[in-house]
């Protein structure tokens, strides 16, 4: 036999054998049912195991970023979790320093043409404002008891609560104390003002924090996710195996989770923009809070070493992030270079 | 995800019946399990759909969705042979009984090019379908099975020698029996 005889008697029984399979019906639907509910698995752009070291390395660099917005926050996307507790060149503050026998309206905790929390701004437009504020007042010597259980009652006085609180004793009485209090936004400015008269106000601030886009977005995300639900839950019933069915809850359940995590987050934005913060500090005259208060020597000394210790660890995690892109791209290069020279080998 | 308006959707569907069959069948042949090959078919059209705005306008659509499927078939025996290597340490005794080697020698002894075509090992049996029945070429050939053009036709070779020296063994035989 020769070699073209052979060639052929090979395409011939490769044709035969391949005769013999039936092409299943419903191959046809189920392609088309399982192209609609699932995306394509992307082809993979490096192949052997530069995929896991791509991998590794989005991991690492994702890591390293939440690590850096940990010990270096950006001002423009505050971290909402401690929005109450952190003024950052915030859109609306006022500041007052120094001894004050009563508080300066003129330069009052939010000006008057600012906007009201969660209030309509005309056009139909949503505003959303996280208010936070703290004051610090000094009491008169020997009435830090009856400032104290005031302020708590201050909170509850305008509908909120008192959310933390700690004392601290000086020559063996209660002399300064912090508290945070929790009270509806809109009250918020009375409530500050409440504080105040408990004695005289050596600091106070105020920051309105809009919240808005992020409201609008998460919105706007919600919606588009209750509609890619809705479509899913739609093609639920032309599944017409156990394979479609798993192919379509797949990505259901996600979508699923998705919406849930949002309207998580979207309660907890409401929330912070319903009732506002404030950190109350009082103190007798010639006393500080515990947390303002500075040690001894070796306290010092430690909370130093505290500092140099998150320092370096702050300047390796920026170093290694500087680093990391460069040898990204070092790793990637190499892989394709091997992959290349595998090809030409 | 392609919706259902997607223009996408009526490409995947011309796809489906140009060449899913062909697809199905390629793989049948690479992987000898219809169940493994119709989701290397479905498979195969689902990433093609997904993919559909990476092939150049004009370019051959027949031979890309070929490569896929062949890539996906492969992935299966090769983990198929991992699973055979796993079974082999640590399984059972893969002794074929007494008498089962000679069997098989038996069997090829007498087999037509057809049968000896599903006698040999996946290595040469392969080049052999990606040549002679989807035509691609040999460099595409080394692509797909990441081995040198030179491995491609020395396996063709390899193949096409072990099946001449079949058909001439059952040439002989046939010839002496009617003797």
């Amino acid at each position: 036999m020769t070699m073209t005889e052979l060639e052929l008697e090979i395409r011939s029984a490769l044709a035969e054998e391949a005769a013999g399979y039936t092409v299943p019906d419903d191959l046809k639907g189920r392609t088309m049912v399982a192209a609609r509910v699932r995306p394509g698995k992307p082809h993979r752009l490096v192949h052997g195991r530069g995929w896991v070291y791509a991998l590794a390395a989005a991991g690492a660099l994702t890591v390293l970023v939440a690590l850096g917005t940990l010990v270096n926050p950006a001002p423009s996307q505050p971290n909402r979790t401690a929005a109450q507790h952190i003024v950052r060149a915030p859109s609306n503050v006022s500041n007052i320093n120094g001894p004050l026998t009563s508080i300066d309206t003129s330069l009052g905790p939010v000006p008057a043409q600012a906007p009201s929390p969660g209030k309509s701004s005309g056009a139909g437009f949503q505003q959303s404002i996280v208010r936070t504020a703290s004051v610090s007042v000094r009491v008169p010597k020997g009435h830090f008891a009856s400032a104290w259980s005031q302020a708590a009652g201050v909170a509850g006085r305008f509908g909120g609560l008192v959310s933390n609180s700690n004392t601290q004793t000086a020559n063996g009485r209660l002399a300064s104390g912090n508290l945070t209090l929790q009270v509806p936004s809109t009250n918020l400015d009375q409530a500050l003002a409440a504080l105040g008269d408990l004695g005289a106000v050596s600091n106070q601030s105020t920051t309105s924090l809009d919240e808005s886009g992020q409201v609008a977005s998460d919105a706007a995300q919600l919606t588009a996710l209750q509609g890619e639900e809705a479509e899913y839950l739609q093609l639920l019933p032309q599944a017409k195996s156990t394979a479609d069915i798993l192919a379509i809850e797949q990505p259901l359940n996600n979508v699923t989770q998705q919406i849930q995590t949002l309207q998580a987050s979207q309660s907890y934005l409401q929330n912070q923009v319903a009732m506002a913060s404030i950190q109350a500090t009082l103190a007798e005259p010639g006393t500080q809070p515990a947390a303002a208060r500075p040690g001894g020597r070796l306290a010092t000394a430690w909370h130093q070493a505290r500092n140099g210790v998150a320092t370096v660890l702050a300047g390796f995690i920026v170093a290694v992030g500087y680093l990391l892109a460069p040898v990204v791209l070092v790793v990637l290069a190499w892989a394709a270079v091997r992959r290349l020279r595998r090809r030409v080998a | 995800m392609i919706r259902p308006e997607d223009p996408g959707m009526e490409l995947l569907e011309r796809w489906v019946d140009e060449y899913q069959p062909r697809v199905y069948l390629a793989a049948c042949l690479i992987l000898r399990d219809p169940a493994a090959a119709e989701d290397v078919a479905q498979e195969t059209l689902v990433r093609a759909a997904a993919a559909s705005r990476k092939i150049a306008p004009g370019a051959d659509a027949s031979r890309w969705l070929s490569r896929v499927a062949v890539n996906l078939s492969l992935n299966i025996l090769r983990s198929r042979r991992r699973e055979e290597r796993a079974l082999a340490r640590h399984g059972p005794s893969d002794d074929v009984g007494p008498g089962g080697h000679e069997e098989v020698e038996a069997r090829l002894t007498a087999a037509t090019v057809a049968e000896a075509l599903g006698k040999l090992p996946d290595r040469l049996r392969v080049p052999l379908v990606l040549r002679y029945y989807l035509d691609l070429t040999e460099r595409e050939m080394a692509a797909l099975l990441g081995i040198r053009p030179g491995t491609v036709k020395s396996r063709l070779h390899e193949a096409r020698g072990l099946l001449a020296m079949d058909a001439s063994i059952e040439a002989a035989h046939s010839a002496a029996q009617e003797g």
